[in-house]
C-alpha cells in the first residue's frame, strides 16, 4: 500500500501525499524532539522535512527506500535547524515540563539525571543515540541516515555512550567535566 | 561504574518514556496546506510549468487564490499573524528610503542608517548584511550593525513560478512553520521567525528580512513581529522602477525597463532598454544590446578596451599598446587606417567625463576589419558600419560605450538609449 501511494506521490497527487505524511509525523516528531529537545524546533524540523520530501519525492528512485529517505531528510533538518539555532541564539530553549508516562524501569531522579547528561552531548552525539536505542536502527542503517560512512556512524555510537557514561558517572560525583567528541582510532 | 547494558536499557528506557506520541494537531495540517501551493521539483523538464502571475491589478485575485486553497484544505491557519499589533518600543518609522536598484519605497526607524544595495541581485540565496545586492538600513549606533537590520531585495522571477519563487525565500532552516501574507497587496508568504517576508507582482520577487541576533536577545523584545509588520506595512512596490541585470544573449526580447550591468565597470551602469531590443552578447566582459530583427546587428555595446589593433586588416595588437588614459585610445581608434573619425568632445556621464565621437568604417574595404580588443576578443565591424563611441573615465575604469549604427533609423533608436545611460553610485 506504501509503495502505491508513494507512486501516486511521486507523480503529484497531493492526497496520496497527505496519507503518506499523516501515516510519518508522529514518529518524526518524535524522533525530531528526542534529537532537538525543543518543542518548537522539532515542529520546524518536522515541517521542514516534510515540505522537502514533498518537493523532492519525484527524483526518489526506489519507492520501497520512502521510510529510510524521509528519514534522512529529517536528520538533515534537524541538523540545519540545530546549526541555525547556535548562530542565531545563545541558548537553547529547554524542554518544557510535559506529562510523560509512567516507567517502572526509571524515576524521576533517573530521568533528570538522564537528562542532564544527554544534554551535555553534542547534537550529532545525540542525533546517533535517538537513532540507534529509539528508532532501532543499526549502525549500518544509521549511516545511512546521517549521510557518513559505516565506520563513522560505529566510531560515533560507541563514543556518544562513553561521553554519555562519563557524564552520569561526573553527576554521580557532583562534578561536571567538559566532554568534547573526540577522534577515535 | 554504570555498565554499558545497563545504561543502554536505561536509555532505551528513557526515550520510550519521553518521545511524545502525536505530534501537535496542527502541524500535519499547516503542512499540507504549504504542500497544497508548492510545487514539486522534477529532473528532466525542460520548462516548468508557470503559474500566471497577474498584473499588479490581479494581484489581489493570487492572494485569494493563496487564502482559499489554504481554507479548502480545512485546517486552521496558525495565529501568529492574528494578533494585535502591540506598541514596541522601536523607534518610530519616520526614515523615508528609496531602493534605488529594486523599486521599493519604504519608511525605516529614526536615527537609522541606510546602505543601498550596489549592484544587482542575481543569486537565489536569500542575501546577507554584507552583501552588496542587499539594500540594508540598520542602526548606526549599535557596536555590531549587522545585528538589528532591514535588509530588502528583489529580483524578476524568470522562468520560476510566482509561489515556487516565493516559498523558496523563506524556507530557510528554522523559518518553519510559514505563512500566506500580502505586501502591498502583493502576496506571498512570511515566516515569523525569522522576520522574512518574500511575495512577488508583475513578473517580480521581492524580500524582506527584519533581522534581529540572537547573540542580543533584548532586542527581540522590541523588534518583533508586530514591529516587522510595522515595517512592511509602510513598503510600496514599483516594479518598473526596478534594476534588472542585463541577461546573456537568449533571443527572447527583453522586458522594457531598467537593465544594469555586472560588476567590472567601476561603478554599476544602467540604462534604459525600451521595446523591441535584446541581449546579443555571451561575453561577460562584452555586454551588448541589439534591436531585434536588425539585419546588422545595430546595437550598443559596453566594454572595456585594452588595445587598439596595428593593421585594421589584420589581428596584431599595437606594441606597445595604447596607454591607459580616455585621450590614449581615443588617439589610436581615430587613427585607425582607413576609418573616418569626428574630432572628439567632451562628454560627461552622471559626473564621469570622456570623450565622444564617431567612427565610420570603408566601404570599400577588401578584408575583414578589425578595431580594437577589450579582455575577451577583438572586434571586427562591417563596411561602411558608424560607431557612435563614448569613452568614459569612471573611477579608473576606461569604459567604452559603443553604438553601432548602418543607417539613421538605426541612430534614432541607438541614441536614446545611449543617453539614458547612467553610471554609480
Amino acid at each position: 500500500v506504501q509503495r502505491a501511494l508513494v507512486d501516486r506521490a511521486r507523480a503529484g497527487d497531493r492526497d496520496a501525499f497527505a496519507l503518506l505524511a499523516s501515516g510519518a509525523v508522529d514518529r518524526m516528531y518524535a524522533i525530531a524532539r528526542l534529537i532537538l529537545r525543543d518543542t518548537e524546533l522539532a515542529e520546524d524540523a518536522t515541517q521542514e522535512a516534510l515540505v522537502r520530501a514533498w518537493r523532492d519525492l519525484p527524483n526518489l528512485r526506489d519507492p520501497d527506500a520512502f521510510d529510510a529517505w524521509i528519514r534522512r531528510l529529517l536528520v538533515r533538518s534537524c541538523a540545519d535547524i540545530g546549526r541555525r539555532q547556535r548562530r542565531w541564539r545563545t541558548e537553547i530553549t529547554l524542554l518544557p515540563a510535559e506529562p510523560v508516562q509512567s516507567d517502572g524501569a526509571s524515576n524521576l531522579a533517573d530521568r533528570d539525571q538522564l537528562e542532564r547528561g544527554l544534554r551535555r552531548l553534542s547534537d550529532r552525539q545525540r542525533t546517533m543515540l535517538v537513532l540507534h536505542f529509539y528508532v532501532g536502527l543499526t549502525p549500518t542503517e544509521a549511516a545511512d541516515a546521517l549521510e557518513i560512512p559505516v565506520g563513522t556512524a560505529k566510531s560515533r555510537l560507541h563514543y556518544a555512550i562513553e561521553a554519555l557514561r562519563a557524564a552520569l558517572e561526573a553527576d554521580e560525583r557532583g562534578t561536571v567535566a567538559p566532554l568534547q567528541e573526540g577522534r577515535l582510532a | 561504574m554504570i555498565t554499558q547494558s545497563d545504561l543502554e536499557r536505561r536509555l532505551t528506557a528513557h526515550y520510550a518514556a519521553e518521545a511524545p506520541r502525536q505530534a501537535p494537531d496542527w502541524l500535519l495540517g499547516s503542512t499540507l496546506d504549504i504542500v497544497a501551493v508548492s510545487h514539486q521539483r522534477r529532473r528532466l523538464v525542460a520548462r516548468p510549468w508557470r503559474l500566471p502571475v497577474p498584473r499588479r491589478s490581479g494581484r489581489a485575485g493570487l492572494a485569494a487564490a493563496l487564502l482559499v486553497a489554504v481554507a479548502l484544505i480545512g485546517t486552521s491557519l496558525g495565529s501568529f499573524l492574528k494578533g494585535p499589533i502591540e506598541e514596541s518600543g522601536a523607534p518610530p518609522l519616520t526614515g523615508s528610503f528609496t531602493s534605488p536598484l529594486f523599486g521599493v519605497d519604504m519608511s525605516y526607524p529614526a536615527g537609522w542608517v541606510t546602505r543601498p544595495a550596489t549592484v544587482a541581485w542575481t543569486k537565489k540565496d536569500m542575501p546577507t548584511f554584507d552583501d552588496p545586492f542587499f539594500d540594508v538600513i540598520y542602526d548606526g549606533t549599535r557596536a555590531n550593525p549587522d545585528h538589528l537590520f532591514i535588509g530588502l531585495a528583489s529580483q524578476p522571477l524568470g522562468d520560476e513560478d510566482a509561489i515556487n519563487w516565493t516559498s523558496r525565500m523563506v524556507s530557510e532552516p528554522g523559518c518553519f512553520p510559514v505563512e500566506t501574507t500580502q505586501v502591498d497587496d502583493a502576496p506571498g508568504w512570511v515566516s515569523a521567525s525569522c522576520q522574512i517576508a518574500a511575495v512577488s507582482v508583475d513578473g517580480r520577487g521581492y524580500v524582506f528580512l527584519g533581522y534581529v541576533s540572537g547573540d542580543e536577545p533584548a532586542l527581540s523584545e522590541a523588534y518583533n513581529l508586530a514591529w516587522f509588520e510595522q515595517v512592511l506595512a509602510t513598503v510600496r512596490l514599483d516594479p518598473e522602477g526596478a534594476t534588472s541585470l542585463l541577461p546573456p544573449a537568449g533571443g527572447e526580447m527583453l522586458t522594457p525597463g531598467t537593465y544594469t550591468l555586472g560588476d567590472g565597470y567601476g561603478k554599476p551602469v544602467t540604462f534604459e532598454v525600451p521595446v523591441g531590443w535584446v541581449a546579443c552578447s555571451n561575453l561577460p566582459v562584452e555586454p551588448a544590446v541589439c534591436m531585434r530583427g536588425n539585419p546588422n546587428e545595430s546595437g550598443v555595446t559596453f566594454q572595456v578596451v585594452v588595445n587598439v589593433v596595428a593593421e585594421p586588416c589584420g589581428e596584431e595588437l599595437r606594441d606597445p599598446p595604447v596607454g591607459p588614459s580616455v585621450d590614449d585610445l581615443v588617439s589610436a581608434i581615430s587613427e585607425l587606417r582607413g576609418f573616418e573619425a569626428t574630432p572628439p568632445v567632451d562628454v560627461t556621464i552622471s559626473g564621469y567625463r570622456g570623450k565622444q565621437f564617431e567612427l565610420t568604417a570603408p566601404s570599400d574595404a577588401t578584408c575583414p576589419l578589425r578595431t580594437w580588443a577589450n579582455s575577451g576578443r577583438i572586434n571586427g565591424v562591417g563596411g561602411g558600419e558608424v560607431n557612435l563611441l563614448r569613452v568614459i573615465d569612471v573611477a579608473g575604469t576606461r569604459l567604452m560605450i559603443a553604438g553601432a549604427i548602418h543607417s539613421e533609423a538605426d541612430r534614432l533608436r541607438v541614441e536614446p538609449l545611449m543617453d539614458s545611460i547612467r553610471i554609480g553610485p
